[in-house]
């Protein structure tokens, strides 16, 4: 009987001991996790529009600290937290470089691609009125040119429409298919392709 | 009208601009063409277009440095739009 007692008394101890430890970790467990989220949230906020697929590898890991303090691992949340933090402001400093990379990209191409456009656009319509085309060039060439002039184009709107709804690497992507078909009609079109249409 | 060729350039005493065309700009698409001896908007409108009757497409684009279509220079740098 005394046994009994005796491993009754120190099941409690021991029990209480762990429970009180675990209670004492909680909160800052909970603070630790609350910051954790809202650095996800705030690198979120440029990421998921520039760096998407990072975004995901982020969550992933906030899902699995959450999953520790639920199982009330505070002690492990306590530890993996300082280095998750990190990476959120991280990746919140690598969206911030893309955006503006982008930003500069776009700045670029949509006040010089629109001069290049304006230049083809020229071309085809005095080849238009021509009654022969010059030495080298066939009236499929010049179609061709003007079909390609209508694919300009239709890429040129899209990748505006797609900056104005603040999607620039959307724009920027467009915009690049957009120099690669113009340099293909200046070419038909024997004309010179500016430098940033070569790269 | 090409027979008499009526643009037809002076040897010598141009008093025209020169345009360098060599632009700073990496989106630049302008086609620069410079006159040489002999040459008539004419000409140079036959060579781009394919089509003489197209010279007055050039002479608008250069109206800064031309006030005579029937007088180019030679060594003028011409926009060919």
């Amino acid at each position: 009987m005394r046994r009994v007692i005796h491993n009754f008394v120190i099941t409690i101890l021991v029990s209480g001991l762990l429970s009180g430890c675990g209670a004492g970790d909680k909160g800052p467990a909970e603070t630790a996790l609350k910051g954790v989220e809202e650095a996800v949230t705030a690198a979120k906020a440029d990421a998921s529009k520039y760096l998407p697929e990072q975004v995901g590898s982020l969550d992933a890991q906030v899902a699995a600290l959450r999953d520790k303090f639920s199982k009330g691992d505070y002690k492990a949340v306590l530890s993996d937290a300082p280095a998750l933090t990190a990476k959120a402001q991280e990746l919140a400093s690598a969206a911030a470089a893309k955006k503006a990379e982008l930003t500069k990209s776009w700045e670029g191409l949509s006040s010089g691609m629109p001069r290049v456009v304006e230049a083809i656009k020229n071309r085809v319509d005095i080849l238009s009125q021509s009654k022969k085309l010059p030495a080298g060039m066939s009236s499929e060439t010049l179609d061709q040119a003007k079909a390609g002039l209508n694919q300009i184009t239709e890429q040129w709107n899209a990748a505006t429409e797609a900056s104005k709804g603040g999607n620039l690497a959307d724009a920027v992507a467009k915009a690049s298919s957009v120099k690669v078909k113009a340099a293909e009609v200046l070419t038909l079109l024997k004309m010179p392709v500016p430098e940033a249409l070569k790269a | 009208m090409e027979k008499k060729d009526p643009w037809a350039i002076p040897d010598s005493g141009s008093d025209s601009e020169n345009k360098t065309g060599s632009g700073a700009d990496a989106f630049d698409a302008t086609q620069w063409h410079e006159v040489t001896k002999g040459e008539t908007l004419w000409k140079i409108a036959e060579q781009y277009y394919g089509d003489g009757n197209l010279y007055s497409k050039i002479f608008e684009a250069n109206r800064d440095i031309l006030k005579d279509p029937n007088r180019i220079s030679i060594g003028q740098k011409l926009r060919i739009p």
